[in-house]
């Protein structure tokens, strides 16, 4: 009979966290919402940061389309030329962080290993921290905590867990492999399409529009720090 | 969705460097190719197959994911020889030369088609040619209700 994996409730987490056993996990309501029987893995959601870009850049594009607001009734165009390109920033800001995968934000909180950690081992069926007696080899530094560890893999061959040693160069360079192979700089310079005129103008139209507009606006509101 | 910037497909790899430090990181999955990119072009490369993936449940900070190793010298890093070896570029080549160049030349041929028929894209100059518009929109019609009106 297969045993069912236990699935911890939200008071069996916060006291493992009291006792110093789980440190790293987060605690959301999206762990009280797994069915127990799931054996789905723990998830946590960092909104936060989503949510506070999405409450900046919103508050920049309310700020900007107040400051357009009153440039309106008052003619102010500092407040214009500082309050349009606050409004549409922040409108661009709120857009792009509003369509931000979610997915991305999840984070899967693994079993967090009771007690020592000095190894890094690299199985057939998955990669594990783990602690394991008279390591060999050379210490590595793991870049996400700064700390310490040996590398192991599980040699198919021999059945053992060894140093985990890198192969010299069998195939390709991967800056070589992107520069040429996959960024073909010669192909792509003769399918890159033409530019028709429009293209070609598109500076010197935006800065006719923009000079025209500064002549229109001088010359009938009588300056840039209003009417 | 999508209008300026894209939804970029990642996957997570453990990466180990020359100088004997590793780390896990969400890297831009483009063209069955794990890609390092600098201003929207491709600076470095490792060849993506979901065969080599291995299970990782997640530690400390890095959230559990199907993780594919990769290191700083070479394209392909497969220990367990999970890959099946061949010539089509979802196999991973023989090491002898003829093998690997015709591999590299089967990519190549395929970016190639991909370039061929790639349509032109936005720029950032369109983008910063009509933010400049809209704002020049805004700031007529400011002043239009503000002279008519007032």
């Amino acid at each position: 009979m297969v045993k069912k994996a236990k699935v911890k409730r939200k008071s069996e987490v916060i006291a493992e966290i009291g006792r110093g056993k789980k440190t790293t996990a987060t605690i959301s309501e999206s762990e009280n919402k797994q069915p127990e029987d799931s054996n789905l893995p723990k998830v946590t959601k960092n909104y936060p940061r989503r949510t506070m870009l999405l409450v900046l850049t919103g508050g920049i594009a309310l700020l900007g389309l107040a400051f357009a607001v009153i440039y309106i009734f008052t003619m102010n165009m500092a407040l214009g030329f500082i309050g349009v390109p606050l409004m549409f920033v922040g409108g661009l800001g709120f857009y792009y962080y509003w369509g931000q995968s979610k997915d991305i934000q999840v984070r899967y909180v693994g079993d967090v290993p009771a007690g020592q950690v000095n190894a890094l081992v690299i199985y057939p069926d998955g990669i594990k921290f783990q602690d394991i007696a008279n390591p060999q080899g050379f210490i590595w530094h793991w870049i996400d905590d700064g700390k310490p560890y040996w590398i192991y893999w599980d040699n198919p061959v021999t059945k053992r867990l060894e140093p985990f040693v890198l192969p010299d160069q069998q195939y390709y360079d991967p800056q070589v492999f992107a520069e040429r192979v996959l960024s073909l700089p010669c192909h792509r310079k003769i399918f890159q399409r033409r530019q028709d005129l429009f293209h070609k103008l598109k500076p010197f139209i935006a800065a006719v529009i923009a000079l025209g507009l500064w002549i229109l606006i001088i010359t009938t509101t009588g300056g840039t720090t209003g009417a | 969705m999508g209008l300026f910037v894209g939804k970029e497909e990642k996957r997570t790899q453990l990466y180990f460097r020359d100088d004997r430090k590793f780390q896990f990181r969400k890297m831009p999955l483009e063209h069955s190719c794990i890609v390092e990119k600098a201003d929207g072009k491709y600076k470095r490369a490792w060849k993506h197959f979901y065969n080599a993936e291995l299970p990782f449940s997640g530690y400390k900070n890095v959230s559990g994911d199907s993780v594919t190793l990769g290191f700083s010298r070479d394209i392909i890093l497969d220990p367990f020889n999970r890959i099946k070896m061949g010539e089509s570029p979802s196999e991973k080549p023989r090491t002898d030369e003829k093998s690997l160049k015709s591999w590299i030349a089967k990519i190549a041929t395929n970016m190639r088609h991909i370039y061929s028929t790639k349509r032109e894209t936005r720029t950032a100059g369109d983008v910063i040619f009509w933010l400049i518009v809209g704002i020049d929109i805004v700031l007529v019609l400011g002043w239009a209700i503000r002279y008519f009106t007032g």
